[in-house]
């Protein structure tokens, strides 16, 4: 029994009408026992077999990473969280994203993918949607890392716009085999993997996934891309010319392509943010270390104040991923475990309980992959020179970085799905977003917001302020352009990013507040929460403005106008956010890594 | 064949050490605790003649306070197949001949074919507790064991002896046997065996109902060694200035 079992069962998006923090979430600091000696192992692992081969992973060493891989197996890291029959440990979703944190925690994120595409998209759609007689086949030797997996829906023409892939399924005249044709693009694994999931168009139009082996007749593996990073990470293009496929790997049914193309995004976007959250800790204590080394003007530059900026930045965004992601796993794990494990049909639905919290899946994933990419960043930017040379490890993670951007959906994409799914809630009335709007003139009019008093009162009420304008504004958007928003991209894409905010500074506060006791940890991850909320409400406020002009068309109603003022004014934080930075960076300093 | 491995939790290196005001002890505290790393190759020994035999039983032991769980459940998830705990509580010990002591009247009746240790603690690193044991309780003792041959009543051992000598000695069993650290690759726990870990038998004893004697030895006070920077300008002519760096290297510094 895990702790995400004590909390309530809530559906995605719901957290924009109920109150700030007053439930509990699951965070870093409720992990169980096992989680935590799970965590120490893989770190251990890492720190011992991926550290001291990065170099040579990178020079594209096959060998290498496959014995990496099976060694991983043997420790029971790639069937973290598939079925125990078939080689798994069955353990929860909390479990496969501290494996992957700890994986990104090893200095090489093209290891690391090619540890996730095994366990993750490329055996997951198995797990899910496969035949008992597919599973008995494929996932114990995927499990041990006998075998590679790969996963392949991209194609040259077909990205982003993943359902239109123009590769064909025929069932041949027999019967017994269905002939695919076509070309698949940028496959993660491609030249090293024996098992594919494939997705292709039956008939021409009924999206369907298959699973490919190798040394199927018709099927070839093309040449490795020059990639910009990840270069110890094998991406390849297939090819189908009338490659014959026997029927009995067709996965799931025909036409229900889509549920294992984006089931797999699903899980895949949650334990990409984690990943990038383990690399964006090892980035951070790089910073820390250099700049406690690193001595100009007669002195350590971490004295200087604009390096303490920059440090408690960074802590305060990978808190902040950090605090959403597990909070998003906790909701994923709590929807699973209400979930009836005898039920022939239980992967399957677990696949639609993960469904459920696909916002914050995309969320997590936007959040995650951009604050890793503000870490790197801003690390390098502390190594100056040194930086942009290889003898530092920062050159490097920044060219592997910049994937995580672009993959597992860009986050474009993702941020299309964030508002696309809060518009469909709420359409659905799964969220009742005009019931909450009519409480706002009472929120207005009472004098101190109605939340009992504690430690971050004023940023919990700015909070609650935020998400009554957050609505107004979405519920604005909805009047104006209903189904249509989602052409709207820019609106889209800021209603977004407000609706993250608003999501990961709950995660904060509620985290911090969990976290309390007398140490200094939590004495700083309360100035976290105080930095973060007020940082981001600034940012919220401004969106706002950005999304309101453009639904008014520059004339915003009088009446409207005064309430979002009010709003406005109530989400202003008086924080002294510099002040708050330098102790942070400090402790960050005397800590000599990232102690949360 | 039933093998009990001593196992010891210690300060992390990565650790801080904070003195305690009265400067007999680190501030346990704020200290991060991990196995003490020699003990890793001791478990990994233990485990591999298991495996090897077939059968048999390797049985962690260990001394401290509530926090050495934590290391014990680490070397139950590798594979021990249960544990022992002298529990401390208060003040912990550091003489070996009290720790050794308490462990023979525990042990005694377990009647272990061997008992295995890390070459030393990394905290005090006195490296006499796995020779005191094994003498108290009538064993056969060697320390510094690069390799080991078990047999039908005995184990064959190759010992480290200094200037790159080795011996190979052979001990009637049952024996008390230091493991040089690097003789064997430790492995880590496995998700099976950390989930696994928790279903083993851990058997608590309050080690005040063992303590026997009075202390030999206690700790008089801890400090971090004072490092000064010391230059020394050597002259003279070429041959006279090669000599002298050649004295520093073999007798100061002794990397010759």
């Amino acid at each position: 029994m895990t702790d995400t079992q004590k909390l309530k069962t809530i559906s995605g998006g719901q957290w924009l009408i109920s109150p700030v923090a007053n439930t509990k979430v699951f965070c870093r600091e409720t992990f169980s026992e096992d989680h935590q000696d799970i965590d120490a192992m893989i770190q251990e692992f890492v720190k011992d077999r991926i550290l001291p081969n990065v170099e040579a992973i990178d020079k594209l060493d096959k060998d290498l990473s496959l014995k990496l891989l099976r060694e991983t197996g043997e420790l029971g890291l790639i069937g973290v969280d598939t079925p125990e029959e078939y080689g798994g440990n069955d353990l929860d979703k909390i479990t496969s994203c501290i494996v992957s944190e700890g994986m990104g925690r090893g200095g090489s994120p093209s290891f690391s993918c090619t540890f996730s595409v095994q366990t993750g998209i490329g055996s997951m759609g198995i797990v899910f949607f496969g035949t008992p007689k597919q599973k008995e086949k494929y996932l114990p030797k995927l499990m041990t890392g006998e075998w590679v997996a790969a996963y392949a829906l991209t194609e040259p023409t077909a990205g982003s716009d993943a359902l239109s892939g123009k590769t064909t399924a025929i069932l041949s005249e027999d019967g017994k085999h269905y002939i695919l044709n076509g070309d698949k693009q940028f496959i993660s694994n491609g030249s090293w993997a024996d098992v594919f999931t494939v997705l292709a168009q039956v008939d021409g139009d009924k999206f369907s996934g298959f699973i490919v082996d190798r040394n199927t007749e018709g099927f070839e593996v093309g040449a490795e891309e020059k990639k910009m990073g990840m270069k110890g990470s094998s991406t390849t293009p297939l090819k189908f010319t009338n490659a014959k496929v026997p029927v009995g790997n067709l996965l799931y049914k025909v036409g229900k392509g889509a549920a294992i193309a984006f089931n797999a995004l699903n899980v895949g976007r949650y334990k990409l943010a984690a990943a990038c959250i383990g690399g964006s800790k090892v980035g951070l204590e790089h910073a820390v270390k250099y700049a406690l080394e690193r001595r100009q003007f007669g002195q350590p530059i971490a004295h200087f104040d604009s390096i303490k900026g920059k440090i408690a930045d960074m802590a305060v965004r990978v808190y902040a991923a950090d605090s959403m992601l597990y909070r998003t796993v906790g909701l994923i794990q709590n929807a699973i475990d209400n979930l009836d494990k005898s039920d022939p049909e239980y992967y399957k639905k677990m696949a639609e309980a993960t469904e459920q919290f696909a916002i914050e899946a995309s969320m997590a994933k936007v959040f995650g992959s951009e604050t890793s990419n503000m870490v790197v960043d801003e690390a390098l930017q502390i190594h100056g020179g040194y930086g942009f040379t290889e003898e530092y490890p920062l050159a490097r993670a920044y060219r592997d970085d910049r994937i995580n951007r672009i993959w597992e959906g860009t986050n474009e994409i993702n941020r299309m799905i964030v508002t696309g799914y809060m518009m469909k809630k709420v359409l659905m009335e799964e969220i009742s977003l005009r019931d909450y709007l009519k409480g706002v003139d009472d929120f207005l009019a009472t004098e101190t917001p109605d939340i009992e008093a504690d430690l971050f009162l004023s940023e919990k009420s700015a909070v609650e302020s935020a998400k009554r304008l957050a609505s107004m504004v979405f519920h604005e958007a909805l009047c104006e352009y209903g189904q249509d928003l989602k052409h709207e991209q820019q609106l889209s894409e800021a209603l977004a990013d407000i609706f993250t905010y608003i999501y990961t500074a709950g995660s904060v506060i509620s985290r911090a507040r969990q976290s309390q006791s007398s140490n200094g940890i939590s004495n700083m991850s309360s100035v976290i929460a105080r930095i973060f909320t007020a940082e981001s409400l600034l940012e919220v406020k401004s969106l706002s403005n950005i999304c309101l002009n453009k639904i008014f068309m520059e004339t915003i109603p009088e009446d409207f106008k005064d309430k979002v003022v009010q709003l406005e004014s109530r989400m202003t934080l008086n924080t002294d956010t510099i002040s708050l930075k330098q102790s942070l960076a400090d402790f960050m300093f005397s800590k000599n890594n990232y102690p949360f | 064949m039933k093998i009990a491995v001593l196992v010891k939790q210690v300060p992390g290196s990565e650790s801080v050490l904070p003195i305690l005001n009265d400067e007999t002890w680190v501030d346990e505290s704020l200290v991060s605790f991990i196995m003490n790393p020699p003990d890793n190759f001791a478990i990994e020994e233990a485990l591999l003649i298991k495996e090897k035999a077939g059968e048999g039983e390797v049985v962690i032991v260990s001394m401290g306070p509530d926090r050495v769980k934590k290391t014990i459940k680490e070397g139950l998830a590798k594979g021990a197949d249960r544990a022992i705990h002298l529990e401390e509580d208060g003040q912990i010990e550091t003489d070996p001949l009290s720790i050794s002591k308490s462990f023979s009247t525990v042990l005694k009746e377990e009647n272990f074919d061997l008992i295995f240790t890390g070459l030393q603690s990394d905290d005090t690193g006195m490296g006499q507790t796995g020779v005191l044991l094994g003498e108290m309780l009538g064993y056969s003792t060697a320390t510094l064991a690069m390799e080991t041959d078990v047999q039908s009543d005995s184990i064959r051992v190759k010992r480290e002896l200094e200037s790159g000598w080795f011996q190979w000695v052979k001990l009637p069993m049952p024996a008390s046997i230091s493991i040089q650290s690097g003789l064997n690759t430790p492995r880590y726990p496995s998700l099976k065996g950390i989930m696994g870990a928790k279903r083993k038998e851990i058997k608590s004893i309050p080690v005040s109902e063992h303590r026997v004697g009075s202390k030999m030895q206690t700790i008089e006070k801890v400090f971090i060694p004072q490092t000064s920077k010391q230059t020394e300008m050597i002259e003279g002519d070429a041959d006279s200035v090669a000599t002298r760096i050649v004295e520093i290297l073999k007798t100061d510094l002794k990397v010759l």
